[in-house]
Parts: C-alpha cells; sequence; structure tokens
C-alpha cells in the first residue's frame, strides 16, 4: 500500500490506545452533562406541543396558563422576534419545491406534524411549568394530511407548504443504460424499504441558558454544532456576538443534534425573564418530536456480465422528509452520490426525490443517507454472485472501485481503496462455521462493503480553527470549539498535539466547544472532526513547535532542525537537553509568541452538475466491509447474530482505542437499525415514543464485534487518518439480510429484519 | 424524565397494619411491592392514588417455604430474582424458576416480586403511553376515556394480560391466599383473572395477595417459553406454560396454558386433554400444538401482528412439549425471538 506519510515514522503518542483523558470521570458519573447543571434562581422549562399531525390552530390562548401558580413566562409564535426561518435547499430551483425552506420556531397558525411545539413555558418548578403548558388553552381544527412520500407526490395530495411536496431532487446519468443491460448476463431487480429510525442517545435533548454578567445570552448545552449560537441570535433578532454557546460533553449525537434544538427556546426564555432556564425534553417528547433518519423506497436494476462486472445500475430513492426540510436536501444528495455503492458501473442512472409529508420530520443521522442506500446496493450485489456462481468476496474484488477511478457523479478518487483487502479480512475473521445447534436452525453468512464521505461537501468551503499553547512550567492547553460527542473527539486532538510537541499526553488540558472562547472549529458531524480539527490543531502545534524549537536553536546554539521535542525538554541529536520551562521563559523575553493560533481549510470546490457528472462532491471516502454469521430460526423466524467482524480503512488510528470503540458501536448500533429498531407512524400517530416500544438492541442481542483496523495512511486528515465516526453503521443490516439469505436463500428486502418478516419470507406465514 | 404525581407513603411492618391501612383510605389507596410496574404507571398518569401502602417492609411476606414433598409456598413479596435461582423451585418447578427469570432485566427482578407479576397491569399499545400522547390521540376507556380505540364498537377493553409467572402458576396448579381487613381466603389462581383488560383482577382492591401455593411436584413436569424481540427488558408477546404429569411414559394429567394472548392468561383445555393417557410423541405433540393454537384470539394490540403470534402458539407449544419429552435439543430452556 502507498502512505503519504512513511509508515515506519516513530510516533510517541499517536497509534497508542491511550485512556481518553474523559473516560474516568464518565464512569465516576463526575461529568457535568447538559441536564445536571443548575444555577441559582433557575427557572425550569416545558414545551406545549401539538397533538395534532396536521391541523390549523384556531385559538391559542395563553392568559389563563400565564396565572397559574410558579408561571414566569408563557411564550407563543407572535413573541419570538424572529419565528419565520428560511434556509436554503442547496442545489435546487424553484422548478422542484420551494427554493427556500420554512422553519418556524414556534407553530403559527398551522402545525405539520405530531409534537410540533406550540409554546414555551418558564416556572418555578418543572411541575409548575408542565401544569401551565397543559392549560395553556388551544383549539384545533385538523386539516387533511399527507403520510408517506409516495402518497405526497400523488395528484391532489394536500401539500405540507406552499410550493408542492418535492423538497428536492437530484439526478444523476452516466453512460448508455440501455446500451450495458443490453450486454448483461444477469440482471437483478430489487424494491427494498426502510424505516424511520431514531437517534435514541442516551442523553436526551437538554440545557440550561442565563444573561451572563455582561449580558451576554449563554446557553450551556448538549449538541453537535456551537455555531446554532448565530441561529439563536436570528430568532432573538440580537448581534451574533451577543449569544455564546456553550457546548458540554455529550451522552451521544449521532446527529440528532446536528439541528437546532433546545438552544433557540432557552435563549427566547432566558431573554424575556432575565433568569437562568433549565429545559430537558423527556425521552417521550425525544421520541415523538425530534428530527428522525429519513425512511427510503429505493428500486433498484442492476446488469452484469457473467464475469460478475457490474455493468449498469438504475436506481430510484424516495425519502420522506416528515413536515419540515431541515436536512433533507444534503441527506438525499448523500444518498445520490453513493447509491450505485463503492464499485465500478459504466452505465449509472440515479433519480432521487425526498417529499414533505405530515410524518415527523427527518434530518441528519449518522450516516446520512449514505447509509440506506448501502441495504439496497449489498443485497443487489449478493444476487448477483448468487445468480453467477460467484463467491461474496470475489464479486466484490471483481467490482471495486481503484484509485483514478470516478464515481458515476464525476468524482475521480485520489486516494487508496482498499476495497477488496477489507472484504477479505473480514470475511476470514469469521473463522471456522458454526454448526447449527438444532434440526430447525440454518446458519449463513453474509458480507456488505460500503463507502462513506468524511468532511463537508467540497462547495461548503468547510474549515476548522484551533489554539495550541505552552504554560510557563511547560504544560499544554489546547483550544479548539469541538463539541465532543462521546466519540473522543477532544481526548484525539490532545494526542496529536502532546506529539508533536513531546509532552506526555497527561500535560494536556483541553478547553473545548465554546463558541466565545474556543476558536470556532465547525460542526461534529459529517465524520469530519478528526479530519478538519485534526488537521486544525496539528498546523497550530507544527508552528509552535517551530516558534519554541527556534527560540531554543538561539539557546543552545544549534540548528533548529537538529532540536526534537520529547517528554517535555528540548533535546539535541547528541543528548543534550534542555528544560522546556527555560526556553519558554526565554520566549517570553525576546517576545516569540508561546501558542499560535491555525486555521485548516480543507480542498475547496465548486458545486457541481450531477447530472452531468462533472467533478468532486466530497473531499474523500472511508470504506468499509463487514462480516456476519447468523443463525435463523426456521420455525419462527427469529435472527440471532452469532459471530460479526468489521473492516474499515481508517488511514491511521490515532487512538485505536477510540477507533475500535466507534467501529463496534457503529456496528451495534447498525445491527439495532437492521433487527428492531422502528419508529412506527400510523397516519402521521407515533406510535413508538417510550423505550418500551422503540427497541433499541440490549447487551444480550449483540455478539461481539471484531474490529479490523486497517491503516493506509491515505486519509486527508492528520497522519494521513480518514473519518470513522459515521461508517460503521452503514454495512451491518445488509451484513444480516445476505447472511440470512444464505441461511435459508429467503431475502428479506424491508428493514428492520424482524422475525416476523423474516417468517413471512420463509413461507411459514401462508395459511 | 418524567415524574411521580405526589402521594403519601405507608410501610406497615404486618399484613394487619397494611390490611388495616388500605381499608382506612377506601379508593384513595393502592398497594405497591417492587413497584416496577406501578410506578412507571403513576408517571404516566395511569394511576393516581393519594396514598401508597408498601408491602416491602412486611417481613411475613418474604421468602419460599416447604418443599417439593407437601407442596412450597411463595410470600408475595419473594423477589423474582430469588424464585429464579431457588433450588426447590428450580429443581421441581422449573417452569416458575424460568418465567422468574425471563420477566424484564436483571436489575427489575431484583425489585419486582412474584406477587406484582401476578397482579401485573395488563398492556395495550394504546395504553402503555405517557399522559400526553395519550391526551393528544385521545383518551380510551381503561383509562380516562370511554371507547375502545382497538376495537372502537367493543364494549369491553382487550388490553393483554401480560404476566411471565401467571399462566405457568396457572398451569401449576397454584393457589393464592387473598387477606384483608375482613378476612382471608384461598382461591385457585385461575380464579383470580377475570377476562377484562380493565377488571382483570377478580380481588377486591383491599385484598392483599399474601402467599402462592403451589401443590406437591407429584410427577410434574413443567415449561415455559416466553416470545419477545429481544434477550432481556421485554414482555412477553406470548408466553406458553406446559405442564405435564407422568406415570411411565404415559401422561396422566396434563395442563396448557398461554399467556399474552388475551385480557387473562387462557387455557388450552383440549390441547391438555388430548395428551392425557398419550406419550409424548412427535405425532402426539404436533396435533396437540395445533389444538393448543386454536383458543388463542390475540388482537393487534401489542408487538407483531396476531396471524404470526398464533402461529408461534403451536410452534412453541410443541417445543416446550418436546422438551418435556427430552424430544428437544438441549440447551434451549427459552425461546427467545429478536
Ligand atoms: C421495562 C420493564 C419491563 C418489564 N418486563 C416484564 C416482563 O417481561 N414480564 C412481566 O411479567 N413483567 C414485566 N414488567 C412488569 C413488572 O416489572 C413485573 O411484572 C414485576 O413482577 C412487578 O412486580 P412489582 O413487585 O414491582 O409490582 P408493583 O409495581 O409493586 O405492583 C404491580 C401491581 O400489583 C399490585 N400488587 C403488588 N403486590 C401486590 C400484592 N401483594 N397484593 C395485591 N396487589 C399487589 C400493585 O398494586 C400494582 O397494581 C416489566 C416492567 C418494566 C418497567
Ligand atoms: S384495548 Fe382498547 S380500551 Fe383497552 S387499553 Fe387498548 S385501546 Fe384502551
Amino acid at each position: 500500500m502507498a502512505s503519504a506519510v512513511a509508515l515506519g515514522t516513530p510516533f510517541r503518542l499517536v497509534g497508542r490506545p491511550l485512556p481518553r483523558h474523559d473516560a474516568r470521570d464518565k464512569v465516576a458519573a463526575a461529568t457535568a452533562y447538559a441536564a445536571d447543571w443548575a444555577m441559582p434562581g433557575m427557572l425550569h422549562a416545558a414545551v406545549l406541543r401539538s397533538p395534532y399531525p396536521s391541523a390549523r390552530i384556531v385559538k391559542l390562548e395563553t392568559a389563563g396558563a400565564q396565572r397559574m401558580p410558579g408561571v414566569a413566562v408563557v411564550l407563543t409564535a407572535k413573541d419570538v422576534p424572529r419565528n419565520t426561518l428560511s434556509t436554503d435547499v442547496p442545489g435546487q430551483t424553484t422548478a422542484v419545491g420551494p427554493l427556500r425552506a420554512t422553519l418556524y420556531v414556534l407553530a403559527l397558525e398551522r402545525v405539520r406534524h405530531q409534537g410540533e411545539p406550540v409554546a414555551l413555558v418558564a416556572a418555578e418548578t418543572l411541575e409548575q411549568a408542565r401544569a401551565a403548558a397543559e392549560a395553556i388553552d388551544v383549539e384545533y381544527e385538523p386539516v387533511p394530511g399527507v403520510f408517506g412520500p409516495e402518497a405526497a407526490l400523488a395528484p391532489g395530495a394536500p401539500r405540507v407548504h406552499e410550493g408542492g411536496n418535492v423538497l428536492a431532487e437530484w439526478r444523476i446519468a452516466r453512460g448508455d443504460l440501455a446500451a450495458a443491460f443490453a450486454r448483461a448476463a444477469v440482471v437483478v431487480e430489487g424494491e427494498y424499504a426502510t424505516q424511520l429510525v431514531d437517534a435514541a442517545s442516551l442523553e436526551p435533548e437538554a440545557g440550561v441558558a442565563w444573561i451572563d454578567s455582561d449580558g451576554v445570552i449563554t446557553i450551556r448545552v448538549s449538541t453537535q454544532v456551537i455555531e446554532h449560537f448565530r441561529d439563536v441570535a436570528e430568532a432573538l433578532q440580537v448581534p451574533q456576538n451577543r449569544v455564546r454557546v456553550i457546548g458540554t460533553y455529550l451522552g451521544g449525537g449521532f446527529g440528532g443534534k446536528e439541528d437546532v434544538t433546545v438552544e433557540v427556546y432557552l435563549g427566547l426564555l432566558a431573554l424575556k425573564t432575565g433568569r437562568p432556564v433549565r429545559m430537558v425534553w423527556t425521552r417521550q417528547e425525544s421520541l415523538l418530536a425530534r428530527a428522525k433518519r429519513h425512511p427510503y423506497r429505493m428500486r433498484y436494476r442492476t446488469g452484469a456480465l457473467a464475469t460478475g462486472e457490474i455493468v449498469a445500475q438504475q436506481i430510484e430513492l424516495l425519502a420522506d422528509a416528515g413536515a419540515y426540510a431541515y436536512l433533507s436536501a444534503l441527506v438525499l444528495l448523500y444518498s445520490t452520490v453513493t447509491a450505485a455503492g463503492p464499485y465500478r458501473a459504466p452505465a449509472v442512472r440515479v433519480e432521487a426525490r425526498v417529499a414533505y409529508t405530515n410524518n415527523p420530520p427527518t434530518s441528519a443521522m449518522r450516516g446520512f443517507g449514505a447509509m440506506q442506500t448501502v441495504f439496497a446496493y449489498e443485497s443487489q450485489i449478493d444476487q448477483i454472485a448468487r445468480a453467477l456462481g460467484l463467491d461474496p468476496v470475489e464479486v466484490r474484488g471483481v467490482n471495486a472501485l481503484r484509485r483514478g477511478d470516478s464515481l458515476p457523479v464525476g468524482q475521480v478518487l485520489e486516494t487508496h481503496v482498499a476495497l477488496p483487502e477489507l472484504a477479505a479480512r473480514a470475511w476470514a475473521a469469521l473463522g471456522p462455521p458454526t454448526p447449527p445447534r438444532a434440526p430447525h436452525v440454518r446458519v449463513g453468512r453474509g458480507l456488505a462493503c460500503n463507502f462513506q464521505p468524511y468532511g463537508r461537501i467540497v462547495w461548503l468551503h468547510d474549515w476548522s480553527s484551533a489554539w495550541v499553547g505552552f504554560e510557563m512550567d511547560g504544560s499544554l492547553v489546547v483550544r479548539c470549539g469541538v463539541p465532543d460527542v462521546g466519540g473522543g473527539q477532544a481526548s484525539s486532538l490532545g494526542q496529536i498535539a502532546a506529539e508533536v510537541l513531546g509532552v506526555d499526553f497527561d500535560r494536556v488540558s483541553l478547553h473545548i466547544s465554546d463558541s466565545a472562547l474556543t476558536p470556532l472549529a465547525g460542526t461534529t458531524t459529517a465524520s469530519r472532526q478528526l479530519y478538519m480539527s485534526g488537521n486544525a490543531v496539528l498546523k497550530a502545534a507544527r508552528e509552535l513547535r517551530a516558534q519554541i524549537l527556534s527560540v531554543a536553536a538561539s539557546l543552545l546554539g544549534a540548528d533548529p532542525t537538529a532540536l526534537d521535542l520529547a517528554d517535555g525538554d528540548v533535546v539535541t541529536r547528541d543528548g543534550r537537553t534542555l528544560p522546556l520551562p527555560t526556553v519558554l521563559s526565554q520566549c517570553a523575553r525576546v517576545g516569540v509568541p508561546r501558542s499560535h493560533l491555525a486555521v485548516y481549510h480543507a480542498p475547496a470546490g465548486e458545486p457541481v452538475d450531477l447530472a452531468t457528472g462533472s467533478g468532486k462532491v466530497f473531499p474523500d471516502y472511508t470504506f468499509g466491509a463487514h462480516a456476519a454469521e447468523v443463525e435463523v430460526d426456521t420455525e419462527t423466524g427469529a435472527v440471532r447474530v452469532l459471530k460479526y467482524a468489521a473492516a474499515h480503512d481508517v488511514g491511521r488510528a490515532i487512538n485505536p482505542q477510540s477507533v475500535e470503540g466507534q467501529i463496534q458501536g457503529g456496528a451495534v448500533q447498525g445491527l439495532g437499525y437492521g433487527l428492531m429498531e422502528e419508529v412506527v407512524v400510523e397516519e402521521g400517530v407515533n406510535l413508538t415514543t417510550s423505550f418500551a416500544s422503540y427497541l433499541v438492541p440490549s447487551a444480550a442481542d449483540v455478539p461481539d464485534v471484531d474490529p479490523i483496523v486497517v491503516e493506509s495512511g491515505e486519509g486527508l486528515g492528520p497522519f494521513g487518518a480518514r473519518g470513522i465516526g459515521e461508517p460503521p453503521i452503514g454495512p451491518p443490516a445488509a451484513a444480516v439480510a445476505n447472511a440470512i439469505a444464505d441461511a435459508t436463500g429467503a431475502r428479506v428486502t424491508r428493514l428492520p429484519l424482524t422475525a416476523e418478516r423474516v417468517a413471512a419470507a420463509l413461507g411459514l406465514l401462508r395459511t | 424524565m418524567l415524574r411521580l404525581p405526589p402521594f403519601t407513603y405507608l410501610a406497615p411492618r404486618t399484613v394487619d397494619d397494611a390490611a388495616k391501612a388500605l381499608a382506612s383510605h377506601g379508593g384513595a389507596a393502592m398497594l405497591v411491592a417492587g413497584g416496577t410496574d406501578l410506578y412507571p404507571n403513576m408517571k404516566r398518569r395511569q394511576f393516581e392514588p393519594s396514598v401508597l401502602v408498601g408491602l416491602l417492609a412486611i417481613r411475613e411476606l418474604r421468602g419460599v417455604r416447604g418443599g417439593a414433598r407437601e407442596g412450597v409456598t411463595l410470600g408475595s413479596c419473594t423477589t423474582l430474582s430469588a424464585v429464579a435461582v431457588h433450588p426447590e423451585i428450580a429443581a421441581h418447578y422449573p417452569a416458575l424458576a424460568t418465567a422468574a427469570g425471563l420477566v424484564s432485566s436483571p436489575q427489575l427482578r431484583n425489585m419486582g416480586t412474584i406477587g406484582g407479576n401476578v397482579c401485573v397491569d395488563t398492556r395495550c399499545n394504546y395504553y402503555n403511553q405517557s399522559y400526553e400522547w395519550r391526551k393528544a390521540v385521545g383518551f380510551c376507556m381503561k383509562r380516562d376515556g370511554a371507547i375502545c380505540l382497538v376495537a372502537p364498537r367493543s364494549p369491553r377493553c382487550w388490553a393483554v394480560s401480560s404476566s411471565d409467572t401467571a399462566p405457568v402458576l396457572w398451569s401449576l396448579g397454584a393457589r393464592v391466599r387473598l387477606r384483608s381487613a375482613a378476612g382471608e381466603r384461598t382461591i385457585p389462581v385461575e380464579t383470580l383473572f377475570r377476562d377484562d383488560g380493565i377488571e382483570y383482577l377478580a380481588k377486591r382492591p383491599d385484598e392483599i395477595l399474601t402467599d402462592i401455593l403451589l401443590p406437591p411436584a407429584d410427577g410434574w413436569r413443567s415449561a415455559y417459553l416466553k416470545l419477545r424481540r429481544r434477550g432481556s427488558f421485554d414482555f412477553p408477546v406470548l408466553g406458553v406454560a406446559v405442564a405435564v404429569q407422568m406415570e411411565g411414559d404415559v401422561v396422566r394429567d396434563a395442563r396448557i396454558v398461554v399467556g399474552a394472548v388475551a385480557s387473562q392468561p387462557r387455557p388450552a383445555p383440549a390441547a391438555a386433554a388430548a395428551l392425557v393417557g398419550g406419550r409424548l410423541t412427535s405425532e402426539l405433540i404436533a396435533r396437540v400444538a395445533e389444538l393448543a393454537a386454536g383458543p388463542a384470539k390475540p388482537l393487534d394490540n401489542t408487538d407483531f401482528t396476531h396471524p404470526y403470534r398464533k402461529k408461534m402458539t403451536r410452534v412453541f407449544v410443541a417445543r416446550a412439549l418436546a422438551s418435556l419429552a427430552g424430544l428437544a435439543p438441549a440447551g434451549e430452556p427459552a425461546a427467545e425471538v429478536a
């Protein structure tokens, strides 16, 4: 494997599975999560939500609630300085729905999904706030809604927003499809359905806001995006520099805290009351109303030669945006670009649409549109292999993209693609087959590969910044606006700085996620933080290192390039050492800064026309391959995953413990998605608003996940790292579906792969 | 997080004091044992008692007495964890140990009691929801409303009996002792249940379930199989309890009781009768399983659709019987579905 950084470079800390700096506090329950914060005189807030998925608000009377005991304030849409927020729907024209999508802080005259926020209350106690919210006098007049994307696109369907129900549309057209199908020895057709799911992070949406002594509206909140201080400022109509967001360590985000959650409400309530206010959504609220993962309907037609080589892919995608746009257009873009999988295909047609409905809104969730498609394209390639009698590893090897290939959208892959190696290693890791433990049990194996962009779309001109500085005693400070969602984002930055500056990891203090006091680093989304902020920290640390070494060189009368920083000292090649504090004092005397602020700009590009296949969309991709061995009970349809291996080319594992954690966690979350998780919505009514009905896997339901970390050194991140936050959630559902097909011959094309669905596919439910 | 409504908690030390407290507060008071069922329900405002009479401080309600030869008595406040590992129960009433060990999760089994499990509230997709949700969708007759949302024209509630141990106790021929300020009575466990989702217990609210009495083991073998999605936490969507009394290799007596398909555990007497006098061959088992699936008429108000649950009734009865006959493969005491 070629590598950008010589793999032989001896690292001091990079590549070592150091315990994270935040781990001990979390285990000891000492971490102050967003909901743990309390302040003197603090009020408690509650949200009144719409009971109806589609209705007009004909009366909204708050005077009674306002007079209830303990109530400080009751707010509705008319109290919000700017209640209507507009966002661009990227890449779309007015021909496709509205060019700008509208969001409301609080519902104004109309509610479009069950659970939509209608009013806010702040009171002395939580009970008083909830009682007052219930006492608000609202009258609704239900109006007809639409409850699925097909229904939404049907002629005459009720409109969710003015301008029609098509929210966004993307197309790719490469090669001569008809000619390519004509060459195919085998054509596989399939229709796949994925379900609505919830991020289900353990920590709900929560935060506390107050007006600080300097008059700044300060919001301490669980968020993946501290830059939402700008959205708060817009809604409150105050200057952006009068709002500060302090991000806490998160008890999970998974995309569910990428959009604004509680922060605008908190800012409003603090501004109106002048008092600290806390808002914590209940699990029920969170499951009911916060944005979820898009369900997809996917129609695939794939043609391959007798060698297994795919020559044609015809793909139609239809996604459900729910009632508001949020990030749906971008999610769909990810699906469109990845729809044909990490495989070569000379002729590809993708037609993708996402429609408004009166279902719960959908938006970002780990995998962001690039994961729903995995279920479809991996089910397809598996059927091609079966039809042609090819081995699952072989068929992927035949088709795998290689460096220099271009995706259907026209983007040329500039880094190594480890797919064949990943597939072979994951498959081999399953070891000898497990014999079925009973006559009614069959055992089978499945493989699934994926690729997931890391880093933001190139035309969003992404950047991150970080500050690294020494204190006089040689201890190190890193400041970076990175939200740590639990993936070890902050710790890895500390490890990089300590590596470059030759100090022990426990000599580093990390200050993160504060929009006023830490350099902005952008969102902890899109598997981008190690890549972006890792590069910013690396750049800052390297500059700082040069500054320190130049001063040390003058003290030692040596050439700076002959010096190193190690164990808190400056060391020369011939073994002399100079204590760092001595050098730092000298820096102060001669006026050389002991810190450096660096900005890292990702390679940028112009928007591409997908249809003509004109170029780059994402900075780069992370590739993966997962293998599952499952047993299927042929009398009940029950599926148990016996063994699981997950391989990813992470470029470079800065902290292997964190990397393995991402791989294992992602695989388990993907297995939950594949096997059981589903938000059940009937006519817009969410039936799964507690963890008794929204089922996430328990420890008893998941196998050990064997993480296989491959390091090509080819990523765009620090030391050649790639993003690994999202990629591992992609393959599990497809790997299990393929294993079920291997075990029984039955193919289930609808997620989740419940016992009942498998039983139906096995023909057990025919009477 | 949802919060409990305010209430007064009483912690009597004797059954007599508990019975008196209950009588003196009338309808305003409720009993609570481990609280693993009642407290979540209170948080959802399905019950708002102003007084709770806690039973956990009452010594006489805890523990297992007797043995397989003369019969075993379980104090109603014995925890499910204790029941699951009790050697006499595991050896001679294995279905009960299995069922107790399959309730929810280890933490809840450490708190939850066998008495509370027998009296556990019935369940329904439209009922096991927060207050706000139920208010939004419209209350049903089980609490705060007038109609049934599952069967709108129905005069009754179809919420589902979801206790793991209830069908087992029924199949074992257990009796229960009830005490109140007015006196004491001991009744067969099957007469404790009623086929109504709201009034699912045929006992007065002031009666305390003090003991569960198991008859002598006397050649009975038993098994319990539970259908649920996950390997932990979930209530049964189907529970199959079978008990057979053997004489050599011939069945002398048998009971089959199916849980989680109706508002009370549902016996399958015709299926059980078909076993009597026969040998537990695969053919007989298949025939009996078919018969047992007959009476199960699950409604679509819990997990999985009813055709699937009905099909599974047949599979589970067959498996349970096969395990008693020694025909089942080893290592499969409880089928679970993910
Ligand atoms: C997440 C979760 C999962 C669960 N899963 C299961 C499951 O899989 N299977 C299952 O069967 N149950 C399950 N349960 C319900 C419950 O945990 C068990 O049924 C438990 O055994 C109840 O016992 P308890 O002592 O906690 O009852 P409590 O909550 O104290 O009481 C339950 C009811 O019984 C009444 N009661 C209690 N003791 C007596 C008594 N001695 N005399 C008269 N009335 C009494 C109470 O008034 C109340 O109405 C689950 C609960 C939760 C929260
Ligand atoms: S069966 Fe009907 S009445 Fe009973 S809880 Fe369900 S909806 Fe309510």
